[in-house]
């Protein structure tokens, strides 16, 4: 397995040395070989219209500006022009959003339903569950939030953790015990109301759906964000 | 480009780049752990970086590696082979212990039982049978399902789009903040009463969906069916 792996990072590196050379075919059969699988890739985050451009636009960087140049061999070439296409698409993405919002002041969208105001309790326990999970310990939160906020699956996560699919199945429990927790002690300091009055009988299977909502708006809402 | 060790840091500004050689390393599982360990706590805070992540791993989930693949062909055509053979054998044997071969006829009413169509494909106590006395099980004819299912972990019913959570099936319109209304739907009479979600009976014993603004929160017991 890890000969195959070399060779694949080996047969992958002489590519780029390639192409980075100038040499058309080897363009040609980069072009050939990865363009689709990108298209696919941006096509999850954009549609399929903006996704070819997307993809146009970056193998045209990779070449004009030589940013193939970037691909240090640390993995295979599809994954990181995997990752530089999903990059680009969240990019435009962001980039279509901001002009729309430009183009179509909010006042000028009377048609739009505004979203009907659900009771206070459920913005509140939306705030009560964010928090909850900001307190978590490091490798749980980020646990919770790949597998609630990106949807992750636990085989995937095993392998971004380096950790076994049960260790984390059983973190992911521990976690969702300790949001419960922390969540009812804010509801009662905040609200002056258990958790469960504010859920209306929640319990760890109900605070599951919760936790996917409350998760659901920073996946789709790439924007600014701090970096360590 | 070098396949060297690489200046490792996660760290970005909102308008520049992230690491994608770092992320790409990290997606499959080929980084040091002190680099990993680097490469987590940034993604804690950076919801880019994680969204990457995550799509990169649903990428590598959905496609095969293609060297792999090609070197597992030869296994899985004689998988196949194997499957294809046995299937004619275990066809060919149980027409012979029942002395009788029964082809179903190709149904032209997808609808209708096997034993409506055949009656010899029944329970063996049809009128004009004699010689059946074992009983053959029905071969239910296969329903394609209505549904279409998109991906692994999403499938879509009658417009509506379902996400797979902890086990359970959950409508990609449900907000905890739109849920004014909740209604726990926990009998199978109860279910079967009310008619906007029979559509999405297909979804199994648990599951959530959102109509009319209403949350209807499914969860029927197992020997319900």
């Amino acid at each position: 397995m890890s000969e195959t792996s070399t060779d694949r990072a080996e047969r992958d590196l002489a590519l780029v040395r390639r192409c980075l050379d100038g040499d058309d075919e080897a363009w040609r059969r980069l072009v050939d070989e990865y363009r689709p699988r990108m298209i696919d890739l941006a096509m999850r985050i954009c549609s399929a219209a903006a996704a070819a451009d997307v993809v146009d636009a970056v193998i045209a960087d990779l070449w004009e500006k030589r940013k193939l140049a970037r691909y240090e061999g640390r993995s295979t070439l599809a994954t990181w022009l995997g990752a530089v296409t999903i990059n680009a698409a969240l990019n435009a993405r962001r980039a279509a959003g901001a002009r729309l919002e430009q183009a179509i002041p909010a006042e000028r969208m009377p048609d739009v339903p505004a979203p009907t105001p659900g009771p206070n309790e459920n913005a509140g326990l939306v705030k009560i569950l964010t928090d909850a999970i900001a307190a978590l310990p490091s490798e749980s939160k980020l646990l919770v939030l790949m597998y609630y906020e990106q949807q992750m699956t636990l085989d995937d996560a095993a392998v971004l953790f380096g950790r076994s699919k049960s260790t984390l199945s059983r973190t992911l429990t521990k976690a969702r015990e300790m949001i419960a927790a922390e969540a009812d002690r804010l509801s009662r300091e905040r609200l002056r109301i258990p958790l469960t009055l504010l859920r209306a009988g929640a319990d760890l299977g109900t605070l599951d759906l919760d936790l996917r909502s409350a998760c659901a708006g920073p996946r789709d809402n790439i924007g600014p964000h701090v970096s360590k | 480009m070098m396949a060297g060790p690489m200046h490792f840091s996660m760290a970005h500004a909102e308008s520049d780049e992230p690491n994608l050689n770092a992320l790409a390393a990290l997606a499959e599982g080929r980084l040091s752990i002190a680099e990993r360990a680097t490469a987590l706590e940034h993604l804690e805070s950076c919801v880019r970086c994680r969204r990457i992540a995550a799509e990169l791993m649903r990428a590598r989930s959905r496609t095969p590696n293609t060297l792999w693949t090609w070197r597992a062909l030869p296994l899985a055509a004689s998988l196949a082979i194997a499957a294809v053979g046995g299937g004619v054998y275990w066809l060919a044997r149980d027409a012979g212990g029942t002395r009788r071969v029964d082809i179903p006829p190709s149904p032209s009413q997808p609808g209708i039982a096997p034993a409506q169509q055949s009656p010899a494909a029944g329970s063996g106590t049809g009128a004009g049978e004699t010689g059946a006395a074992t009983p053959r099980p029905e071969r239910t004819p296969r329903v394609e399902p209505s549904d279409r299912t998109r991906a692994a972990g999403t499938r879509t019913i009658a417009g509506k789009t379902f996400r797979l959570v902890a086990g359970e099936w959950v409508d990609a319109d449900y907000r905890v903040a739109d849920a004014a209304s909740i209604v726990d739907v926990r009998s199978r009479e109860d279910f079967d009463a009310r008619e906007q979600l029979r559509p999405f009976g297909a979804l199994g014993r648990r599951f959530t969906v959102v109509v009319d603004r209403i949350v209807y929160r499914v969860d029927l017991p197992a020997t319900g069916r």
